[in-house]
């Protein structure tokens, strides 16, 4: 593994949207900047713009109204990115999944590489799907990545 | 044809966790006038709560994560008025406590969001350290740090253990000297007053007019405060409002900080009132008639309006959140200040976007 | 200058893109601790560029990228007249030519949050490059001259006299200096051009990948120079006493930065402007018209 490929696994720089969720998957997600959980140890950085980032934390349902700016944001993103989804929102509509503005977890409008349930993510969760998006992205690099039922 | 210079702000923005837009028309840096786009955080929960009226309970903690509580509290007491429970004094105190905790937490995190949003970070770092004392609390006492489900129609759902008010008070006690900190910081610090002074004015005639609630009326003297209605526990609790005089956005700072030395002994006060007794009453049939809640959420008068038609799914839920009200007096605070003011002018509204939209 | 100087002079300019990335990862984990926290590794600035280099390439349109190049450019020369002991005006007009080059590149994208922030950016280059002239100004009349092979040689420490020790004679031009760098830096409570929160990255909010990744190379450069001007202040006939007081000297105003930085928040862009013309500006004045009148016999 050459040196950039190493680099990007020690310098994963985060964005973080909200696609309409109830706001505390993104309180959880900010606590995690914050000094007990401390992310920046791992050399996140939390950016808000996308042309910057190559992490996409995306919490919510997604909301009919946002389903636009969600692939703006998706396509503004250089690669090689990587998108997880927070919270049980996000993997499927959790609890809003059946009503009428709600379009229903995020893997109907961009590709998810990772999944983290909960309602709400504790913080611990975040830090190790982090991780495991990171590792993702290395067996990509290697080559030697399985999806499930490979 | 003038050629207008427009700002966007949102819906993806650093400094806010939810998603708004405002179109902001700029002449060098002083905003003109500013136009609010909401709807992006609207789900449908109205429509989704004309369901079995025990499970909306869960439905309608998700409203909001951060005050999650009062929104469970609310929605029992207008279930329990229409079915006319009546809820064992232990229950009301318990319900106090949490309710008054999650004021705390609720608090100290946009004390912190007002400090990142004027690039003042070691404020907002100190203040989310110190408000994992509350968090760590609360998911001990109820299971979970954001979403506690303590509520159900009748009482509450877990009782509060001897070792549990020990560890309550233990915390209440850590907590009190690092408060003392972030007052003084907010009450003293040259940057902060120089940004905060004479920002975002809001005079007290104009609150009364825009029907401004919470801590940002009561910051411009507006004297309203649900609990002083003495709902739940709070008619047995020694409870004034804390009235603050100019209005301006470091003044919202300011009564939000004497919020929370109030409510640690609004705490301390529910403790030693606790008696031993039941935590929940059995509600008994279906809910049949009509009846209306309020509580005063951490961002102001939360109300609830409720009709049951003797089914088990209730045939009409009506929530009315305390943003709602806050929402309009964006505009009027934001004309005619600078650009790099507009931040900590919505943050220090307090706006809670997905409990406004529902 | 024989060759072993000028060597050691190219070996300089090639270690300052190092040593600001040092600095910039040195800054973080010390913010990191005062925040109580434990902050990324020393080297995370370099493991930052590294992963920038790698990503796809998306751009907004050539002449963007051309005014990054010309941003770096002209710092690099300005770091290169300073190395070569050159004038001490040309050196102030080319860093200044490299902040328009910035700012002209943030104009020449659609962002509205990149054209708030090169606004605010030829604000702030308004209200502190006239500064940093008038202290060379004061500079020359100390020693005699804008070259800073004769400033050296004419402030040098064993001559005790005070006048001779820049630090001591010229404090306005040093806090000038101070200012400077923190301002160019983008720290608290200057950090006006890319505030975070307000218009996300300001100046740079387009840039992306190899091209964000060169702006970064640039703000190292910078900030060597910005350093290296501070080493001036001290200097000395015996060469390791120049090197250890020079290295002590950036140290304490690396400390003083950071020390600012956290105990403050982000100020307005017309405060800045205010401050530079109600404070810096008749402090600087007052100085010029101290040295004259020293100068002229008044004061023995």
């Amino acid at each position: 593994m050459n040196g950039t490929e190493k680099s990007r696994l020690k310098s994963p720089w985060i964005t973080h949207i909200n696609t309409g969720g109830c706001n505390g998957c993104d309180i959880e997600i900010l606590a995690c900047l914050t000094p007990k959980y401390d992310i920046e140890r791992f050399g996140i950085l939390n950016k808000g713009n996308p042309k910057h980032t190559d992490v996409l934390l995306v919490t919510g349902p997604v909301t009919k109204k946002y389903i636009h700016v969600l692939k703006n944001l998706y396509d503004q993103t250089p690669g090689p990115k990587v998108v997880i989804a927070v919270g049980t929102c996000a993997c499927s509509g959790g609890v809003f999944k059946d009503l009428y503005n709600v379009e229903g977890g995020v893997d109907q409008v961009i590709p998810v590489d990772v999944y983290i349930p909960g309602c709400a993510v504790k913080p611990e969760a975040i830090i190790d799907g982090v991780v495991l998006a990171l590792e993702k992205l290395k067996k990509l690099q290697e080559g030697t990545w399985k999806e499930v039922g490979e | 044809m003038k050629v207008v210079n427009i700002i966007p702000f949102g819906p993806q923005h650093p400094v806010l966790p939810e998603p708004i837009h405002l179109d902001m028309q700029t002449e060098g840096e002083i905003v003109t006038d500013v136009k609010v786009v909401v709807g992006y955080v609207h789900r449908g929960i109205e429509k989704g709560l004309e369901n079995d009226y025990e499970k909306n309970m869960f439905l309608a903690e998700k409203i909001c994560g951060i005050c999650s509580g009062v929104h469970t509290s609310t929605y029992s007491m207008v279930i329990e008025s229409i079915m006319g429970v009546e809820v064992p004094q232990r229950a009301e105190l318990i319900r106090a406590i949490i309710l008054e905790l999650e004021r705390l937490h609720s608090h100290l995190l946009i004390i912190g969001l007002v400090g990142d949003a004027i690039g003042y970070e070691n404020f907002f770092m100190q203040t989310w350290r110190d408000r994992e004392i509350v968090m760590n609390l609360l998911g001990t006492l109820t299971g979970n740090r954001v979403h506690y489900g303590i509520n159900k129609v009748g009482g509450v759902r877990r009782d509060l253990t001897d070792e549990r008010i020990a560890l309550i008070k233990k915390a209440m006690a850590e907590l009190r000297p690092k408060i003392d900190d972030i007052a003084d910081i907010v009450y003293h610090d040259y940057t902060l007053k120089k940004r905060g002074r004479g920002v975002g004015v809001l005079k007290k005639s104009d609150a009364i007019a825009l029907g401004i609630v919470g801590p940002n009326a009561r910051a411009s003297g507006v004297n309203y405060d649900i609990r002083s209605t003495g709902y739940g526990a709070y008619k047995d609790l020694h409870f004034k409002p804390i009235l603050g005089e100019a209005g301006d956005c470091h003044e919202r700072t300011s009564v939000r900080v004497k919020e929370l030395y109030q409510s640690m002994d609004l705490i301390e006060e529910a403790l030693s009132l606790l008696k031993p007794g039941e935590i929940a009453a059995r509600p008994k049939g279906f809910p049949k008639g009509e009846a209306v809640a309020r509580h005063e959420a951490p961002r102001g008068e939360l109300f609830y309006y409720a009709r049951g038609v003797g089914k088990k799914e209730m045939y009409r839920v009506k929530v009315r959140t305390p943003t709602y009200a806050n929402i309009p007096g964006i505009p009027p605070l934001v004309k005619g200040m600078q650009i790099a003011d507009v931040p900590y002018i919505v943050v220090s509204l307090d706006p809670c976007i997905s409990c406004t939209e529902r | 200058m024989n060759t072993i100087d000028i060597a050691i002079r190219i070996l300089l300019f090639v270690l300052a893109p190092a040593f600001g990335c040092l600095f910039f990862g040195i800054d973080r984990k010390l913010t990191a601790r005062m925040q109580n926290r434990v902050g990324p590794p020393l080297l995370q600035p370099w493991y930052d560029f590294k992963k920038l280099m790698g990503k796809t390439e998306e751009i907004v349109n050539h002449i963007h990228l051309v005014f990054a190049f010309a941003y770096v450019a002209f710092i690099m020369l300005a770091l290169g007249i300073f190395l070569m002991d050159g004038d001490l005006i040309v050196i102030c007009f080319s860093l200044g030519a490299s902040q328009v080059f910035l700012a002209l590149g943030a104009f020449s994208v659609r962002s509205p949050y990149s054209h708030v922030g090169a606004h605010r950016h030829l604000l702030q280059m308004v209200a502190v490059e006239p500064l940093l002239i008038l202290a060379a100004v004061t500079i020359k009349l100390q020693t005699g001259s804008f070259v800073l092979s004769d400033i050296y040689a004419r402030s040098t420490y064993p001559f005790f006299g005070i006048n001779t020790i820049l630090l001591l004679s010229l404090p306005v031009a040093f806090f000038i200096v101070i200012l400077a760098t923190i301002v160019d830096t983008q720290k608290s409570p200057f950090d006006i051009s890319t505030a975070h929160s307000e218009i996300v990255s300001g100046t740079f909010v387009e840039y992306s990948g190899p091209y964000l990744a060169i702006t970064k190379l640039g703000h190292w450069f910078e900030l060597s120079l910005l350093f290296a001007f501070v080493s001036i202040f001290f200097s000395s006939d015996v060469l390791w006493i120049s090197i250890a007081g020079k290295l002590t000297l950036d140290f304490a105003v690396f400390l003083l930065i950071l020390v600012i930085d956290n105990s403050t928040a982000r100020l307005t862009i017309d405060r800045l402007v205010k401050f530079s013309v109600r404070i810096g500006l008749p402090l600087i004045i007052i100085n010029i018209v101290l040295i004259v009148i020293s100068s002229m016999g008044v004061i023995a």
